[in-house]
């Protein structure tokens, strides 16, 4: 699924409603709720890339770009962050769940 | 002949001694009062022949005294070795002592077995006796390397005696009082018998062939020791018999008085004064030894505790929010901003820079692969050497690669951070601050999965049982039930915890966060106040114990925990605890036992008395003759028709057997009568 989008020369993004919002309307839940589609091993988080002028508005570029940037560095480590988080207190589940 | 020997006595106080003053009456009355036949003068590392004259002169006609000197010997650590030589040697025996003397300025000196060997160089002539079963011991090397020589080792108590008695690989023991006499000192039972016409180096040397003709009285071979000046027992298992006040319990406290490391169990010493408070302390108490079992295992989730205790998810929210505001102001502002405010590197983030930390692991885990012997063969069978070996060398090879490039991005943000400050000091447009989406999703996922670690440790159950003769002591976990509940597990006046039980039991780590705004909860006991552990004790039934059974726990604990000392004594169990009980649990208790060291136990119960079938027998009795009140102590084996006591007086065993356990001869009869027709 897309989750940063771009179309008619603006960025847009998914909220936890899955509707598609202006990208200078994001908020910090926003983000919270990006982040863990980001790093769901089941989830595919696609986003649309910034290239030839797609993105007119110059408030937009920059913001898309930024965060678009983040996502981008985020998902290159997501197998680290799932092996880390797999092993977050493993030894401690399996002796107390039993 | 059985000669009594001490062989270790100190007459002069050295760096390595405690201070005390040597009275050379107090010396006399040692040995004649324990009719002692020979003694050895052994000093440390020293050897004074004027002194050593003058206790020969005072003690003539009174025992033999032999020349000796206590050196301080070692490789690593100090250990004592006490050399004897005859009266003859004397004056040669004095000039090599010098030496050692010369040697040893402070007690932790110590000379080596060369110089040992360069200063006594013929060891046949002397009698060698190293701490052996005693501190500071001599090192095993060399025991070894003088291993012709030295043919007995001293031990620092009867149980050792015992012990190295029983073990024919071992040294034969010895048993010496180590006296420092002195005007108000102690005098000890500790000696030992030889079984030697003349007291000489030689003949002492030659009797230490045989372990059998060394031992702690002058009769019954080695199953007797001096348990007081003027009373041997035996070192298995000794009954006290005698009517009440005869003087039971005043025998038990004197002996208790003469031997150090003594457990002494006392009448009705495991009585409940007051239930609900033994029940809490002994709740407690059983907690309290159970602590480091609970500390080990809770070990995990305390180091989960620690990790989460300093993620702050609100730190975290906040972060983003400043973020997205400052890049919403500056995208908005970016027509108005200035030339410096619009270069690429103004608004430059930093490299993020991960740890290292999972490769260096797989790279030791595939160390351990490849270095453990006990298991290469089961590994070989699944993945070849070689394999290991390639997947080693790609590890370290990609670990290098990362550790490279982590240092070049250090070293590329340290330049930006430079250059966007000197671009910052030079506009007056705010910039975006930085946020790390990694480290907040990763904190987001720590406590999410930290809260599923609490809701399982939370769970009831039961996670230990030890069992204890027929009791078990169970340790379960549950849920904390209630603020005051936590209340009093702090034992903290000043703590509140109403205020976060609802996160105790719906958020765990907003409870941890609220665990830490509170006010004398240390840091390293949060991870205590999530579960709460109860002890319980469980009889046969498996049913919570009774106060009773308190105390018959209480009993069989502290009988166990005897094998600690050097001597255990017990005052008259049957005044707390019932015969069935006392027969069935503890008597075998106390036989295991007594085939390791001496049992002392006064009794006027056949229970105990009897059927517990004692090696040997003591029979206290009171003599009153008008107002002069006289003690006296028979003693013998059960077997024997005569008890005797030290006095020559005589008196029948069954006599005094049937008096004391079944209330005198005509009551048993009675008895015994009215059990057979019982039968019939």
């Amino acid at each position: 699924m897309t989750y940063l989008k771009i179309k008619n020369g603006k960025g847009y993004f998914l909220n936890s409603d899955k509707e598609e919002k202006e990208i200078d309307a994001i908020r910090k839940e926003d983000i919270l709720f990006l982040l863990d589609c980001a790093t769901k091993e089941n989830i595919q988080f696609e986003m649309d890339k910034i290239e030839n002028g797609n993105i007119q508005n110059e408030a937009h570029k920059i913001i898309y770009g930024n965060i678009y940037n983040k996502f981008e560095d985020l998902l290159t480590k997501k197998n680290m962050f799932l092996d880390e988080s797999e092993n977050l207190y493993k030894n401690a589940l399996k002796k107390y769940q039993n | 002949m059985m000669k009594k020997l001490d062989l270790h006595i100190h007459t002069k106080q050295t760096v390595s001694d405690p201070t005390f003053s040597f009275s050379l009456d107090k010396l006399k009355e040692y040995v004649q009062q324990y009719k002692i036949d020979g003694i050895a003068i052994t000093n440390h590392n020293i050897f004074d022949i004027k002194q050593f004259q003058d206790i020969q002169n005072k003690l003539s006609g009174d025992c033999v005294v032999l020349p000796g000197i206590e050196i301080n010997i070692g490789i690593n650590g100090v250990g004592h070795l006490i050399c004897i030589t005859n009266q003859e040697d004397i004056e040669d025996f004095d000039l090599r002592c010098k030496k050692i003397e010369d040697k040893i300025q402070y007690a932790t000196d110590k000379i080596t077995i060369d110089e040992l060997g360069e200063i006594f160089s013929d060891y046949s002539k002397y009698l060698w006796i190293p701490h052996y079963d005693k501190k500071p011991t001599v090192d095993k090397d060399i025991l070894d390397k003088m291993k012709n020589d030295i043919l007995c080792g001293e031990v620092g108590s009867v149980k050792k005696f015992i012990y190295r008695q029983k073990d024919e690989t071992s040294l034969v023991p010895v048993y010496f009082s180590d006296l420092r006499p002195g005007d108000d000192s102690f005098l000890p039972t500790r000696q030992t018998y030889f079984d030697i016409d003349n007291i000489t180096v030689q003949s002492i040397k030659k009797t230490l062939i045989n372990r059998r003709h060394v031992s702690l009285t002058e009769y019954e071979g080695n199953n007797l020791f001096y348990v007081l000046p003027d009373l041997p027992i035996s070192t298995g298992l000794n009954i006290i018999i005698g009517e009440r006040s005869s003087g039971k319990t005043y025998l038990l406290d004197e002996i208790a008085k003469y031997h150090k490391n003594v457990k002494y169990i006392r009448q009705f010493e495991l009585i409940e004064k007051d239930q609900k408070k033994a029940a809490k302390s002994f709740t407690d108490q059983i907690a309290s030894k159970r602590n480091s079992f609970s500390e080990e295992y809770f070990e995990l989730f305390g180091d989960a505790v620690n990790t989460v205790k300093d993620i702050s998810l609100e730190r975290d929210e906040k972060d983003i929010e400043r973020y997205l505001s400052t890049l919403i102001t500056y995208a908005k502002e970016i027509d108005r901003a200035d030339m410096f405010a619009k270069c690429g590197l103004y608004n430059e983030e930093k490299f993020q820079i991960r740890s290292l930390d999972s490769i260096k692991e797989l790279i030791s885990s595939v160390e351990k692969l490849l270095d453990t012997r006990e298991y290469r063969e089961v590994i070989e069978n699944h993945i070849s050497r070689d394999s290991l070996i390639a997947l080693y060398s790609d590890l370290i090879e990609r670990h290098n690669k990362e550790l490279r490039r982590s240092l070049e991005k250090t070293w590329v943000n340290d330049l930006v951070e430079t250059i966007k400050r000197s671009l910052r000091s030079s506009t007056a447009e705010s910039g975006i601050t930085e946020v790390d989406f990694y480290n907040c999703q990763l904190n987001r996922k720590k406590v999410e999965r930290f809260n599923e670690l609490v809701s399982s440790i939370k769970k009831k159950s039961i996670i230990n049982e030890q069992k204890i003769e027929h009791f078990t002591i169970r340790t379960s976990k549950r849920p904390f039930e209630s603020p005051r509940e936590l209340k009093d597990f702090s034992k903290k006046a000043n703590v509140v915890f109403s205020k976060i039980m609802d996160e105790y039991t719906d958020n765990p780590y907003q409870y941890l966060m609220g665990l830490k705004e509170m006010d004398g909860i240390a840091e390293a006991d949060y991870y205590k106040y999530f579960v709460c552990i109860d002890y319980q004790i469980l009889n046969q039934y498996n049913i919570p114990v009774s106060g009773g059974e308190r105390a018959e726990f209480n009993l069989l604990q502290k009988i166990k925990e005897a094998y600690l000392y050097d001597m255990l004594l017990i005052d008259e169990p049957e005044s707390s605890f019932d015969n069935l009980f006392l027969k069935a649990r503890v008597n075998h208790i106390i036989r295991e036992l007594a085939k390791t060291m001496p049992i002392i136990l006064a009794t006027h119960n056949n229970t105990v008395g009897a059927s517990i079938k004692p090696d040997y027998l003591i029979y206290t009795k009171r003599y009153i003759d008008g107002d002069n009140v006289q003690h006296e102590r028979y003693y013998g084996l059960p077997s024997e028709k005569e008890l005797r006591a030290a006095s020559g007086k005589i008196v029948r065993n069954i006599e005094a057997t049937l008096d004391c356990l079944e209330a005198g001869e005509s009551t048993y009869n009675e008895r015994k009568r009215d059990y057979d027709l019982l039968k019939d």
